[in-house]
């Protein structure tokens, strides 16, 4: 064999080679990156999808100029469409409409009956208005009215019982979840006896860290706005256990509504924005809002509630408004 | 191998590595990616000093790192109250088995102490100081391991901190995603992204108490002087006034200035009166207070001070009730005990006639000053005789023109008043409040033990000099007096008519009003009057109402008239 000097012919044909495949192989991946879209064969495929838009902003609701809202917070619609505000400033609650008219209010600044120290969050259960008074260290139980009913803790049920309430929820079997100061959910029965704690302080799955919302899908697990670890966790709540923890795009996620469809809102009070998530497949759906003063923006949301017709009713709270969107 | 003959014997590499095999590299590679493996599952070699963080709920945190399977730490202690000592506060030791890192064996000084690890199966092991108070302090924990821990051949690693520059929103410097929590990114209504006067906005999302155990009453800012005041381009105050909320080089609760000196810079006629002669020690002291502190938290003899925000709640203070909303003592003697201390932030606490429960805080058996007397027990209603601080007078023997002057609603002092503190402690110069004095006991004139008393003092600034000093006076003439104003009356020797004896003790042989009355209340008897087997005063009286033994005189008897109106 001679080492010869110079130009191989064979080299030259393993480079021409090498390089033609690689061309092709460029081509053939360009081509896949870059093809023309299938045309869009199936209607029912289409309707699935725009199902899946945000919902837009339909009109905002003040309080009357007799008694305006103040740094309001919570907010929860009855079947007949009837909004209820916690309007947490004024230490009291008011009543609208399903057209947005205003209707009634009830409660002043207090400790004792239909009073209230800081009402945070309303939920409606069995015909009744629980009001988490937050500062008064209580579940207001009232009457549709506005009637005194009870309260929790109830010094005959409850001894030692520490509420400090956040949030509130029922699962489909009417039992009452509290979410609390101390970092954890508690849970009564139908009869508002306290049955068992869910999770504890702490920045892991399982473990809050101020849970400021609660929510229920339609598979019965729990959604814990999990605020200030900046996420939310779908827990189940026989368990305790953590399934799942969303943090993307997360600051501080409060208010949390879900609809039939299982699609999940979460207010995101420092980023001004609702976020939708998809509640099988725990991906972002959509985000609207953003923030500002005009109709349509948000300054500072917190609260959530869904109406009859599937509007969402939004507590806009230094705007001292309800924002209400809906598709 | 050999190619041609004149060819070096020296092999060339790529024939070596040819010459190697696949089962050789394998081998070869075998051995590297076991030993990394080996190496970084088992344990991190880190040479950093163990660190000090502060946590959750602003519990301090010691973090140690493992360098072998089995460790035992001793931690100690040291603050500046102690500068010499590290004292022992626990032992831990952590050993890996069962392939995670597991904590073992412990030990602590006391509960305020906890050991655990920082997650389960984590190699950093944490010991939580739940007892340091989080301020301007600087503490040090020293660790002490196996030999050549941390490097250093004697095995001990010191590490200190000032806990409250941590800062309890979060790491800036690497993670914009906690920029966002305050700050809008891409969509802002504001230049700088926060503006001042929208600041409450963002800080009370948490500071209400549904994000923070930091809790400030919004409708309490929204009324204070501080958020109503001119300053700042007439915006008044905002949260970062006072507070830089980015937690750099920052004092206790993310404030700018260390304590008294926020507010003095301002406050400058307060500053001045802490200088005068008697005043509240508020810049003799640092480091002590804490906002959430109880009696349970100031162990005697150690923690005593006094700051401005032991009687003022900065948050919520007015023009009207400088004092709203600060902590206090509730006072309710049907109950035992009958000092309850509440916490600051209770609702609608009305200042007006309740300002004792303010001063009671130190100026009562709650926690006195050494050496001075409990107030709490002297004002009690139930008391013979006292200042009607507590409730209203009932010594219906004093009739209105014996006293002068009214009080600070503008009605006329009477025996049925009630006075406040700050009615007597207040500073001479600016007349306002009980911040210091060129009077001893921060009074507002003086309060001499002895005479001659000159109408100057402090009594007669609501009791009428006329009628207890001037050796004469128009309102009371010698002789069967229906018309006396003190009663205090009687036969004086050389005279034809009965006397008022007040002027005659006073004015005329130059007594002091303390020699015969005490301050506060009196558990011995009427009048303020109290015994004081010490001194020149009253030794002995004999009551109802007749006869008294000084150090003077013996047993006089003396009358006075108790006039049908």
């Amino acid at each position: 064999m001679r080492q010869s000097k110079g130009f191989k012919l064979g080299t030259a044909i393993n480079i021409s080679l090498a390089v033609a495949l690689l061309t092709a192989l460029g081509f053939v991946i360009f081509y896949v990156q870059n093809r023309p879209p299938e045309p869009v064969t199936n209607v029912v495929k289409i309707f699935r999808e725009t199902s899946n838009q945000p919902p837009v902003h339909k009109m905002d609701i003040y309080g009357p100029p007799s008694s305006p809202l103040k740094a309001p917070l919570g907010i929860e619609v009855g079947s007949d469409g009837k909004i209820y505000v916690a309007d947490t400033g004024n230490n009291q609650i008011q009543v609208f409409d399903s057209d947005g008219r205003w209707v009634a209010r009830f409660g002043k600044t207090g400790g004792d009956k239909v009073q209230f120290n800081y009402p945070i969050d309303i939920l409606i259960r069995n015909n009744r208005l629980y009001v988490a008074d937050m500062r008064n260290n209580r579940v207001q139980i009232l009457g549709m009215d506005g009637k005194y009913i009870g309260q929790i803790p109830d010094p005959n049920k409850h001894k030692d019982l520490e509420v400090g309430p956040l949030s509130l929820a029922q699962d489909k079997d009417g039992n009452l979840y509290v979410a609390v100061l101390d970092h954890k959910v508690l849970v009564f029965d139908k009869n508002d006896n306290y049955v068992k704690t869910i999770g504890r302080a702490g920045r892991q799955a399982g473990q809050f860290n101020y849970p400021y919302g609660l929510a229920f899908d339609s598979q019965g697990r729990l959604w814990v706005s999990d605020s200030n670890n900046a996420m939310v966790q779908v827990l189940d709540p026989n368990t305790g256990k953590a399934i799942k923890a969303i943090a993307d795009d997360m600051v501080l996620p409060r208010g949390i509504v879900i609809d039939s469809k299982d699609r999940v809102y979460v207010v995101d009070v420092l980023r001004h924005t609702v976020v939708g998530i998809d509640g099988n497949q725990f991906s972002l759906l959509f985000q609207f809002g953003e923030r500002g003063l005009e109709s349509g923006q948000f300054n500072f949301p917190n609260g959530i509630a869904m109406g009859p017709s599937g509007n969402l009713y939004i507590i806009d709270r230094e705007n001292a408004r309800i924002s209400v969107w809906g598709r | 191998m050999r190619r041609f003959e004149n060819e070096p014997s020296v092999r060339k590499l790529s024939e070596y590595i040819r010459g190697f095999r696949l089962y050789g590299w394998a081998f070869i590679l075998a051995l590297v990616v076991g030993f990394a493996l080996f190496a970084l599952t088992t344990y991190e070699v880190d040479a950093v000093q163990p660190r000090i963080q502060v946590g959750l709920n602003n519990v301090l945190k010691v973090y140690i790192l493992p360098i072998e399977p089995q460790v035992v730490y001793q931690v100690y202690k040291r603050d500046t109250s102690d500068p010499l000592a590290y004292n022992w506060v626990g032992t831990g030791e952590i050993t890996w088995s069962g392939g995670e890192w597991a904590v073992s064996s412990l030990s602590t000084i006391n509960a305020n102490f906890v050991w655990h690890q920082e997650t389960v199966g984590s190699n950093y092991l944490v010991l939580e100081d739940k007892t340091n108070p989080v301020n301007d302090k600087e503490v040090s924990y020293l660790v002490t391991g196996p030999e050549g821990f941390n490097n250093n051949p004697e095995g001990y690693s010191v590490a200190s901190a000032f806990p409250p520059r941590q800062n309890p929103h979060g790491g800036y410097t690497e993670n914009t995603k906690v920029c966002t929590v305050c700050h809008g990114l891409h969509s802002s209504v504001e230049v700088g992204l926060v503006k001042v006067q929208d600041l409450a906005g963002v800080c009370f999302t948490c500071h209400d108490g549904s994000g923070s155990k930091l809790v400030i009453s919004r409708p309490d800012w929204e009324t204070s002087s501080h958020a109503l005041s001119q300053v700042g381009q007439g915006q008044g105050m905002a949260c970062n006034s006072c507070h830089d909320t980015h937690g750099k080089d920052t004092f206790y609760r993310l404030t700018k200035s260390q304590e008294e000196n926020g507010c003095l810079s301002c406050h400058q006629n307060v500053d001045s009166d802490l200088n005068l002669a008697s005043s509240h020690p508020v810049k003799t002291v640092a480091g002590r207070h804490l906002d959430t502190e109880t009696l349970a938290d100031l162990p005697a003899n150690d923690r005593r001070h006094s700051e401005c925000v032991d009687c003022h709640d900065p948050h919520s203070a007015t023009k009207a009730d400088p004092t709203r909303n600060v902590s206090h003592v509730t006072v309710d003697r049907t109950q035992t005990p009958w000092y309850t201390w509440s916490a600051s932030g209770a609702l609608n606490f009305p200042a007006d006639g309740f300002e004792y429960r303010i001063c009671y805080k130190c100026h009562s058996g709650y926690w006195n000053k050494p050496g001075a007397s409990d107030k709490a027990l002297e004002f009690n209603p139930a008391n013979p005789s006292y200042h009607p601080v507590e409730a209203a007078g009932q010594n219906n023997f004093i009739r209105p023109n014996a006293f002068t002057g009214t009080d600070r609603n503008g009605n006329n002092w009477s025996y049925t008043s009630r006075t406040m503190c700050s009615d007597c402690h207040k500073s001479g110069v600016t007349g306002a409040s009980p911040h210091g004095s060129q009077n001893s006991w921060i009074l507002s004139a003086p309060y001499p033990v002895t005479g001659p008393m000159t109408g100057d003092e402090i009594c007669f600034n609501c009791h009428n000099s006329s009628v207890y000093l001037s050796v004469y006076s128009s309102l009371e003439i010698p002789g069967p007096a229906p018309m006396a104003l003190s009663r205090f009356w009687g036969d004086v020797t050389g005279e034809v008519y009965q006397q008022p004896l007040h002027r005659y003790h006073v004015g005329v042989m130059g007594n002091s009003c303390r020699n015969c009355h005490t301050t506060h209340g009196s558990s011995q008897w009427p009048r303020l009057l109290w015994t004081d087997p010490t001194g020149p005063a009253i030794q002995a009286i004999n009551w109802p109402e007749s006869g008294c033994q000084t150090g003077c005189h013996t047993v006089q008897d003396w009358v006075y008239w108790r006039p049908a109106y």
